[in-house]
């Protein structure tokens, strides 16, 4: 099969992001940009669109001077088109309608609180550039259809999202890595097991045949369509199996993506607390992400969270596939099987997930910053200017609001922070941050010791090089996750595994609330 | 009213089933033709999740493929037997896509159909996918005598 096509747009398209690039630049758009409120993405959108644009018009000419043959060379250059057409709805999202969202959502004014606890339609319903990229890709996959020059590139967006995912690996540091990762292990142990058991035996309940209940409780307890996919041929799913079950995973994922962030936000919860809640309670791992990001779309806390877990349940794959292939021998009766467990196991062993482990490994030993770095930031208090250390009148706030103390070293720190002027350790910081979060202080006292911490923490240029790359992956790959998810095959989910898949999808999400609610979880920040 | 050639869109639902009855028991034309249709949306069901790589795709794809192919083998088997028992002349036709666009097409490329029969959709809270083609746009492109069979259950 020939990939590559001679087509027109592509070519039309790259000389318009070229265009874009030049009239950011000239101040052509000027008015626009500032309606739109996105001046600090002004050299964003100019480099990108320059770079992208050059490359849909070079890789759009290329096939008019050559002949088309198979190979891997046509592979790539036939998937360009499509990715520069997601690319495009990515940007047209995140420049335009995003920033747009919020501008119209702020004149219609708060719809609770006032002040710094104003909250905005746009913020409670999500309505930013991650959640409208999702949107915008299913409303182009249904209604106006991809185009057949875009549809080979369309597919590389899962490539990304698993890119982006393996690069996450270089903002962890090692003690959040175990704090959130110990935490996933326990909570995706408790809830996988406890998913694909209960659906096997609500399917026993129902009189679901083995293969029906076999396929839903892979999808339902592990991570969707791809637990589907691999728990199919094991459990000898028919075809009407896999539309019921693939069906109801991804009626359940694309209401999870939308709702989890409005609940989130509504709940007020914290980004660790609504990682861990999405990493668990939503059914597909891929609208993981997306509500992950639609919660915090300008940070990667949540993301790093709920991340964790998605890793750790994708690493429950290939046991709980071994378990059902297991449970359908014996619940069939089935003579002669053989089951070779550790093929089993290799082959369903997500490979991106070493990738992750790598890029982690390689971050920690300082390759994209220094070695004790917290999310790309690293402590260093040597070249603090002398006019930036705290002031007479700073030192004096700080000195009334120690006496409110109670704890020997929190006081202790906050006093070497008054005699030095800076932040003298990273263990001081920590004191001063569980300070901050306590409130036992006033906001004047907390405004000079934010200020303080500021100072001494550092942003690697490259991690922040890296934060940039992953937050345009999965800008990209969830406009590409979008436009996968169709209505027609939504609307297979249906019949008895709708019923079972809907008590199993709410025990799930209300169940892991619940638990990650009375563990009160904390910001590692 | 007798018929020659009978255009038979069965999927083996329950009402297809009712429709095949009639055409076998009641209708007795001289040839059927059987149209299967798989629909689009097994497109989607391929398992295009960004955890699958093109190899895991590939494979679910030839899976699924399989498992449509026994269902519809089965389906054939089944009606070309029963049409050989009572003497009709039996042919299928498969396609890919629309079920609807597929029947119009089967419609216009056979001249010599004189009647399709089909079942009637399954009344509600009885489960099955979600793919008919008893659709406005087929009654109104209809040029031959379409017969509607009731569902067992309706």
């Amino acid at each position: 099969m020939i990939y590559t096509q001679r087509c027109i747009p592509v070519i039309l398209l790259g000389i318009a992001l070229v265009a874009l690039s030049y009239m950011t630049e000239a101040g052509s758009l000027n008015s626009l940009i500032e309606y739109l409120n996105i001046k600090k993405k002004v050299s964003e959108i100019a480099n990108l669109s320059h770079i992208f644009g050059i490359v849909a018009i070079v890789c759009g000419i290329i096939p008019f001077f050559m002949p088309l043959h198979e190979g891997k060379f046509d592979y790539f250059l036939g998937a360009i088109p499509g990715v520069m057409f997601v690319l495009l709805i990515a940007m047209i999202v995140k420049w335009g309608l995003a920033p747009w969202a919020a501008i119209l959502s702020k004149a219609y004014g708060p719809i609770s609180g006032e002040g710094e606890e104003a909250k905005y339609l746009h913020k409670v319903l999500g309505l930013n550039h991650v959640l409208l990229g999702v949107l915008a890709g299913i409303i182009v996959a249904n209604f106006f259809r991809i185009p057949s020059w875009a549809e080979h590139g369309v597919r590389t967006s899962r490539l990304a999202l698993k890119v982006g995912v393996i690069l996450l690996g270089t903002i962890y540091s090692f003690h959040e890595l175990k704090r959130i990762g110990g935490l996933s292990l326990v909570l995706i142990t408790c809830f996988t097991l406890g998913s694909v058991a209960a659906v096997l035996w609500l399917g026993n309940r129902y009189r679901l045949n083995a293969s029906t209940s076999g396929v839903l409780s892979s999808g339902l307890g592990v991570c969707g369509v791809s637990a589907t996919v691999a728990a199919a041929p094991v459990v000898q799913a028919r075809s009407i199996d896999i539309a019921y079950a693939i069906g109801t995973i991804l009626l359940w994922g694309m209401i999870c993506m939308f709702v989890f962030p409005s609940i989130g936000h509504y709940l007020n919860l914290n980004s660790v607390q609504f990682g861990a809640w999405a990493g668990t309670g939503i059914l597909n791992s891929a609208q993981v992400t997306a509500a992950a990001l639609g919660f915090q779309p300008d940070g990667v806390e949540t993301l790093q969270t709920a991340e964790t877990f998605n890793i750790t349940r994708v690493l429950f794959l290939p046991i709980i596939v071994v378990w059902l292939g297991v449970w359908y021998v014996r619940k069939e009766n089935i003579q002669h099987a053989y089951i070779n467990m550790g093929e089993l196991i290799i082959d369903k062993f997500p490979i991106f997930v070493l990738g992750f482990v790598i890029m982690f490994a390689l971050s920690s030993q300082g390759v994209f910053g220094p070695k004790r770095h917290h999310k790309g930031k690293y402590f260093d208090n040597r070249a603090i200017a002398q006019q930036d250390l705290l002031t007479t009148e700073e030192k004096l706030v700080l000195e009334e609001e120690k006496t409110k103390l109670i704890l020997a070293r929190r006081k202790q720190a906050l006093q070497r922070l008054i005699d030095r002027g800076k932040i003298m350790s990273e263990s001081d910081e920590v004191q001063l941050r569980g300070l901050i979060l306590s409130k036992k202080i006033n906001a004047d006292g907390i405004a000079i010791i934010e200020r303080s911490r500021k100072l001494v923490f550092h942003q690697s240029p490259r991690i922040k090089i890296i934060k940039q790359i992953i937050e345009w992956l999965f800008a990209f790959g969830l406009v590409g996750l979008g436009m996968q998810i169709t209505f027609t095959v939504i609307l297979q989910a249906g019949g008895k595994p709708l019923v079972v898949g809907c008590i199993i999808g709410t025990a799930k999400a209300v169940g892991s609330l619940f638990v990650i609610m009375a563990l009160n979880l904390t910001t590692i920040s | 009213m007798s018929y020659q050639t009978v255009l038979l869109p069965s999927h083996n639902t329950q009402g297809a089933q009712a429709a095949e009855d009639y055409v076998f028991n009641q209708c007795r034309p001289e040839r059927i033709l059987h149209l299967t249709v798989v629909p689009d949306f097994w497109r989607g069901m391929v398992g295009h999740d960004w955890l699958n790589n093109k190899a895991s795709t590939v494979a679910f794809s030839k899976y699924l493929d399989n498992q449509l192919q026994e269902d519809i083998h089965n389906h054939t088997q089944r009606l070309e037997k029963t049409a050989s028992e009572k003497g009709i002349i039996y042919e299928q036709q498969l396609m890919m896509g629309s079920p609807i666009d597929c029947l119009l097409q089967t419609l216009d490329k056979n001249t010599q159909i004189d009647a399709v029969v089909l079942g009637s959709p399954r009344p509600k809270g009885h489960s099955g996918l979600r793919s008919k083609m008893l659709h406005r746009q087929v009654i109104s492109k209809m040029r031959v005598p379409l017969i509607i069979i009731p569902h067992p259950h309706a």
